[in-house]
């Protein structure tokens, strides 16, 4: 009997010491989607404006392009798969350790917008930061009460921990980033996988989308939240191609959001249907702009910006 | 159920605590239902063919046990029909038509039940009377998947012997266990990655990496494959039952002679013993023994499934190994000789798997023409195996084959003082928990299937 307990004190123990090299690795990242993360959720920052929402803000607002153009000091927050509660507890986590930016512009995707549920996409990622940053753990406990045991229980994460997290720990640890690491500039990060859904034929919104009731709740909580720490917030929707939003033209949803915008004296970015979401060229797929696209939007972007700036 | 799921950790830890806390004369039936439980969860239809056939072999036994001369052999061949004419046709029919299922482990159980009927008919074993107990024989979960098939004299008188726990059954157990996960969800799933996209388009690939993938599922089918059977051994090991040993590193092999003596042991044997000895009899022919094992080959092959890559695999093995049964008349390989007859067997081996994976004809021709243009570049094989999966994967993957190599040549006794060949010899403790935790760190997880199950 004792030596079982002494032989599962030691499995238990190597395995928690083997999950704590492997998250210790990512959190060594300097560049790539893990060091984005420990800027976001450990590092102290003083950017002045700061890029939330779904991979569609990762990979449309360049921050380089933006501040060279505006002056200011941009990171892009978005993570991939994120909705609006996910958005805004990154910006809560953001809060934790960093100077609260002078503007926070929330990227809205529509479908996230119509959708009721809301769930952690890619949830292993965030795993190496829950003992780092309170607010998240909130969050993610909250959201999927998984991670408690996630946090806790090496057998529950470790299933999860693919190569893709060992080989990004092992490069933390090595120093060495890859090719796709070398690609996030300031948290941008270009949509790189080409689908292989026709463009001609892609669907993405319809005419019949409303803005859902948790939608609405999440955004007045983010606007209070803003204000209490004296941010401005500006709402923005990035482009999509033509096609995949034919059938969505005067959408209802994005009226109740002008209205919102509106009402809350909220700037209101409408880039949905912008001149260059008719060229395919600048599309990785139907809802994301490739790096050349995220480059001339972000120009485009960063004038339109520039009005709202005081 | 699969057992690398989530699922049937908890069915087996409710079962487990059940047998053992239950008196001995109500154990086999925890177990009876625990079996029909777990083949349930697959297919209630599937459950009630294995259950007709266990009927059908379990009065057949009985009656030609009890009968005389032609009698017997009527309940005999019935049996033979029933449990074999139900294999043919489950799978020539799903053959013809795509929607057709066949039942899961029938395979498996229909030679279970055939060799039960054949060793009652040889007098080797007597009826069992009870059809409740019979039952048991044909669904004992840890088995009814993907074997070992289990021969009935092993098996079942195992069932009602009063079992204890032991701390060095439990221990035996986990370790077992602890192994054939590693086998599965490292190695074997690791591999899989690899060898599944390029086996699906291989005319895509160098001649050379398509050699290197086909050694991948060489090592990929035997850790899958033993992995499971190691599962099912030390899972039977919890509830006190020992099964036959299915597996004696047959990758370390110097022959093909010798490699299936080592490889898949419980169906090479059935094949042995129920078909091989029925054809040839008491035959003194020399040419009818080779005659024998050519179609015992070919017959394993055809068990594979409907398909004629199958026939193409077992008649090469079948070719080869009568050649070999030949020339080892004449010749036997020194002992200092052994590396090169390896040398022959896994390139052997490696070429003539490809049938048995590839996805058609055409494929297999693109795979031989490719592989024996002999236009190799290893830069540009190492390029195209990173493009396949990445270099981080090909690099554990290769690492790992090398891990599995070294385990199987300290048990063989290369390292070391020699230890008892036909044997599996537990390492130090420290290696299981170091397994233990690599499948955590390097294992899949998203519970794939094992390929043996789809036979």
């Amino acid at each position: 009997m004792k030596r079982s307990a002494f032989y599962i004190f030691i499995v238990l123990g190597l395995l928690s010491g083997v999950r704590e090299l492997i998250y210790a690795g990512l959190r060594k990242n300097k560049s790539g989607e893990f060091d984005k993360l420990t800027t976001i959720f450990i590092k102290p920052n003083s950017y002045n404006t700061l890029f939330i929402g779904s991979s569609r803000a990762e990979s449309h607002f360049v921050p380089s392009i933006i501040d060279s153009i505006t002056g200011l000091t941009s990171f892009n927050a978005g993570q991939a798969g994120a909705g609006l509660e996910q958005s805004m507890a990154v910006l809560k986590s953001y809060l934790v350790h960093s100077v609260p930016p002078c503007i926070v512009v929330l990227n809205i995707d529509i479908q996230k917008a119509a959708s009721v549920h809301d769930s952690v996409y890619d949830f292993p990622k965030y795993f190496a930061y829950l003992f780092f940053n309170k607010k998240l753990d909130e969050y993610l406990e909250f959201a999927d009460s998984r991670f408690r045991c996630f946090k806790w229980l090496p057998f529950c994460s470790m299933p999860y921990m693919n190569d893709y997290y060992l080989s990004a720990s092992l490069r933390g640890w090595s120093g060495k980033p890859n090719e796709q690491d070398k690609m996030y500039i300031k948290g941008f990060s270009p949509e790189y996988m080409k689908t292989e859904v026709n463009l001609e034929k892609a669907y993405y919104a319809a005419a019949n989308y409303e803005l859902s009731d948790s939608f609405v709740k999440n955004l007045r909580e983010l606007m209070l939240l803003c204000r209490n720490n004296h941010i401005q917030l500006i709402l923005a929707t990035t482009p999509l191609y033509h096609k995949a939003i034919e059938n969505a033209k005067g959408m209802q949803l994005m009226k109740d959001l002008k209205k919102i915008a509106q009402d809350n004296k909220l700037p209101f970015i409408d880039d949905l249907d912008c001149e260059c979401c008719r060229d395919k060229r600048y599309f990785a797929n139907p809802g994301h702009l490739n790096k050349e696209g995220a480059f001339l939007f972000s120009e485009k972007f960063a004038f339109q910006l520039r009005q709202y700036l005081p | 159920m699969l057992f690398n799921s989530l699922h049937f950790i908890y069915f087996l830890t409710v079962v487990f605590l059940l047998y053992w806390s239950f008196a001995h004369k109500y154990r086999w039936k925890i177990l009876l239902a625990a079996g029909y439980y777990f083949y349930i969860s697959w297919s209630m239809e599937f459950a009630l063919v294995l259950l007709l056939l266990s009927l059908i072999s379990y009065y057949s036994a009985i009656r030609l046990f009890s009968g005389e001369g032609k009698n017997s052999k009527f309940w005999l061949w019935l049996a033979i029909i029933a449990n074999i004419g139900g294999l043919f046709v489950f799978k020539y029919l799903g053959f013809f038509n795509k929607g057709w299922i066949v039942p899961i482990g029938i395979s498996y159980y229909s030679l279970q039940l055939t060799g039960y009927v054949i060793d009652v008919y040889r007098k080797k074993a007597e009826p069992e009377t009870n059809l409740v107990r019979f039952t048991l024989f044909s669904s004992f979960f840890p088995i009814v998947l993907s074997g070992p098939v289990e021969r009935f004299s092993n098996l079942m008188p195992q069932f009602f012997v009063m079992h204890q726990l032991t701390r060095e059954c439990l221990i035996s157990a986990v370790r077992i266990i602890t192994w054939g996960f590693f086998k599965k969800m490292v190695i074997a799933d690791r591999l899989a990655e690899f060898v599944n996209p390029v086996f699906a388009e291989p005319s895509h690939y160098s001649g050379l990496t398509l050699l290197v993938i086909a050694f991948f599922f060489v090592v990929q089918v035997y850790t899958d494959f033993s992995g499971y059977t190691d599962i099912a051994t030390g899972v039977a090991l919890l509830f006190g039952m020992k099964l036959s040993l299915n597996w004696c590193r047959p990758l370390l092999s110097h022959s093909l002679m010798d490699f299936w003596k080592r490889n898949n042991i419980s169906l090479t044997s059935w094949f042995r013993d129920y078909l091989y000895f029925g054809l040839v009899g008491r035959s003194r022919s020399y040419v009818f023994w080779l005659f024998g094992i050519f179609v015992v080959f070919v017959v394993s092959g055809l068990w594979h499934g409907a398909s004629s890559l199958f026939l193409i695999w077992g008649a090469l093995h079948g070719l080869v190994y009568t050649l070999e049964f030949l020339i080892s008349k004449k010749i036997r390989l020194p002992r200092k000789f052994f590396f090169f007859g390896w040398i022959y067997l896994i390139a052997f081996y490696t070429l003539a798997i490809v049938p048995f994976r590839a996805g058609c004809m055409a494929d297999l021709i693109v795979f031989y023409k490719k592989i024996f243009s002999f236009n190799y570049n290893w830069k540009f094989t190492l390029q195209e195996l990173i493009t396949v999966h990445s270099f981080f994967s090909l690099l554990i993957g290769c690492g790992l084959i090398v891990f599995l190599f070294l385990k199987e040549l300290k048990e063989e006794g290369v390292f070391g003082p020699a230890t008892i060949r036909w044997q599996v010899v537990p390492l130090k403790p420290f290696f299981y928990v170091l397994v233990f935790v690599l499948i955590f760190v390097l294992g899949k997880f998203d519970a794939n299937g094992f390929i043996y199950t789809h036979f």
